[in-house]
């Protein structure tokens, strides 16, 4: 198909990405095959503001396929966080019991179902 | 999803037995039929519905998903997919109300998945009801309050408002269905009946967790609509913020009988705006026997809307659906006899 | 009868729910009954692409699950696995539906069809998928095997003969990429090149 612009700008070419899109065959990054892997899902807080005050796990952790649950508690690390780019307060994932926001990542279950 | 038993029933009888604890619609039934699954699958992933049990209706579709027409009226199978209904030619023909109601609702990929039996049934798209980690919500935990009457209800019931609950109904399909006075019918343990439509969904009543008035096993096996010289020239408006897939904020089915620009009868349902379709006898009465004018189905519409209740976020609806009726009633006016844009 | 509760359904299996619930006839054994407890699996068999396949799943595995975690055919995406965006779209007895909200379970005895089953075995592209590398439909490419799938559907159902049309009854495929344009000519060039069933 001719193009007015492609005198300037050069011939309309077709994506180098485009067969393989089209097929399915064009792998993102939950199409990459692992073998046997297992899935972590992340539990959220329903509360915008305040604190853990505990964790009560032992059901969860007796459901068939969990392999772990991760909290603050038992994340492991312990390094202090980043300090942020404009020298001012930052808070990660897991860090401690306070929570600054609605849905604030609090434990992630891994299992492998 | 938790996990659940299985079950794929043989036939109508066995389903009725098996579904013998379904309820009336409350959350917390053990049991759940499974059709479409469009509202249930989608409703067990969000930890909404958690049944123990899934009895599987897709083999009993055979001789529920009939289309058939005949000088007494449409009668519907209610295992007809929605896509099936909106194409036939004689609900396009004869019922456009109806036809439209389907094709403005959903996706095609929806259309082809739910039945229009499951699509009366479906659950409202209340936000904080489809969030379980919203604590106070009347109809998923009962006595628990209503999160919705002081948070964000933009989209939430203006009439037949209880304060228990003012989720609304997101069905197109039954709008039509109340306007045109639909029957229903039903197959449960102890044998088959027939209800009017208008009385499927119970009024909240200070209990937003019981939703219809279905007895436990029942399945809805069709629907009836009466024939009338009002059925032709009817159609259905959709008002929302995207122009397709999506539900509404306001939505209107009319249906008239016109005599020149006289109303010899008029049907009118209203949706978005309440618990259940929503038919206005008072708009219908303001209209019939006169002229249709601007002027009239002005008056007729603010009949229609009174007594309605908002709770801060949408403030804006009762203007929207009057505004919708209006719109519906003179575009419908233009229609001719047979239903086809003059 | 003792209460029926969930706990009580899923420790007792199937057997004691099929008792429980089925008053009239306490002995009638459940028809094709899959029974999913927690951490149990049952074997279905799923056509896809023409081919069957013997599966050990659980009840609560998706078509689409099942496609990409069982079977390893990714081509069919996860955009948001409630039923809203449409990636997910396959045919199933010819017709376009989600497989994120179809259980596999449900599925058993139908013809799926997905992305990977369009092309010829020789490798020549179905007009459609032609058409969106001719028409440049796409730019990240993830909803791509959905708007394909359900664009051939489309026309099959004679709902691409106008762009108004084309625009409506595709609007259960979003594309964050904001490539409709482009898939609207797309969906154009081919439908003269497909038949309509």
């Amino acid at each position: 198909m001719r193009d007015p612009l492609s005198d300037q700008l050069g011939p309309a070419t077709r994506r180098i990405d485009g067969a393989a899109k089209v097929t399915g065959t064009s792998r993102y990054p939950s199409d990459e095959p692992v073998p046997r892997p297992a899935y972590a899902y992340l539990v959220t807080s329903a509360i915008a503001r305040g604190r853990i005050q505990s964790f009560d796990l032992a059901e969860a952790r007796a459901v068939h396929g969990v392999l772990e649950i991760f909290t603050h508690e038992n994340i492991g690390g312990g390094d202090k966080p980043p300090i942020g780019p404009d020298g001012g307060p930052t808070t990660t994932t897991l860090e401690s019991d306070r929570i600054w926001h609605d849905g604030q990542i609090i434990a992630i279950v891994v299992a492998d179902l | 999803m938790r996990p659940f038993a299985y079950e794929r029933a043989a036939d109508i009888g066995q389903a009725t037995r098996l579904g013998a604890l379904t309820g009336q619609g409350q959350i917390d039934a053990v049991v759940q039929f499974l059709a479409g699954g469009t509202s249930l699958i989608d409703l067990m992933k969000l930890d909404v519905l958690r049944p123990a049990y899934l009895v599987d209706l897709g083999p009993v579709k055979e001789g529920y998903d009939r289309i058939e027409s005949g000088p007494e009226g449409l009668k519907l199978g209610a295992f007809a997919k929605m896509a099936a209904v909106e194409r036939h030619p004689a609900v396009r023909a004869g019922y456009p109300v109806i036809a439209q109601s389907l094709q403005l609702a959903a996706s095609a990929q929806l259309r082809n998945m739910a039945t229009i039996g499951g699509n009366v049934l479906q659950k409202t798209r209340c936000p904080y009801y489809r969030d379980v980690s919203w604590q106070a919500c009347n109809k998923r935990r009962p006595g628990s309050g209503c999160t919705a009457i002081n948070a964000v209800n933009r989209n939430h019931a203006i009439l037949g408002v209880d304060e228990s609950c003012i989720s609304q109904s997101p069905s197109d399909f039954g709008v039509a269905l109340v306007a045109l006075e639909a029957t229903v019918e039903l197959s449960g343990p102890d044998g088959a009946r027939r209800i009017a439509f208008s009385t499927l969904h119970t009024p909240v009543g200070g209990q937003p967790h019981i939703e219809t008035t279905l007895r436990s096993g029942e399945i809805i096996t069709g629907f009836h609509i009466p024939a009338g010289p009002w059925t032709q020239r009817s159609l259905y408006l959709k008002i929302r913020d995207r122009a397709s897939y999506e539900f509404a904020l306001s939505s209107v089915a009319v249906a008239l009988d016109l005599e020149g620009d006289h109303v010899r009868q008029v049907r009118i349902g209203l949706g978005g705006m309440a618990y259940r379709p929503w038919r206005s006898q008072e708009a219908e009465a303001l209209l019939t026997g006169r002229p249709l004018t601007e002027e009239n189905a002005d008056a007729a519409a603010r009949a229609a809307l009174q007594g309605a209740k908002t709770h801060g976020g949408n403030g804006f609806k009762p203007e929207l659906a009057r505004r919708t009726l209006v719109r519906a009633l003179l575009q419908a006016k233009t229609l001719t006899p047979d239903g086809a844009e003059a | 009868m003792p209460t029926l509760t969930r706990r009580a359904v899923i420790v007792g299996g199937a057997a004691f729910a099929g008792v429980a619930l089925d008053r009239a006839k306490a002995s009638e054994p459940p028809v094709n009954a899959v029974a999913s407890t927690s951490g149990g699996n049952s074997s279905v068999r799923l056509v896809v692409n023409g081919k069957s396949h013997s599966l050990m799943l659980d009840g609560r595995t998706t078509v689409l699950d099942a496609l990409r975690e069982l079977l390893h055919l990714t081509g069919s995406k996860k955009g948001c696995d409630q039923g809203q965006c449409g990636a997910c779209t396959v045919h199933i007895d010819g017709e376009r539906v989600l497989s994120c909200l179809t259980l596999a379970v449900a599925a058993q005895g139908k013809r799926i069809d997905t992305i990977e089953g369009l092309a010829r075995p020789d490798g020549t592209l179905h007009p459609m998928q032609q058409a969106f590398i001719d028409q440049d439909g796409f730019q990240c490419g993830y909803c791509t095997p959905g708007q394909i799938m359900s664009a051939i559907a489309c026309v099959h159902e004679g709902h691409a003969d106008s762009d108004s049309d084309i625009r409506e009854y595709m609007s259960g495929n979003l594309c964050r990429c904001a490539a409709y344009p482009k898939i609207v000519a797309a969906i154009k060039q081919a439908r003269g090149q497909m038949e309509k069933v």
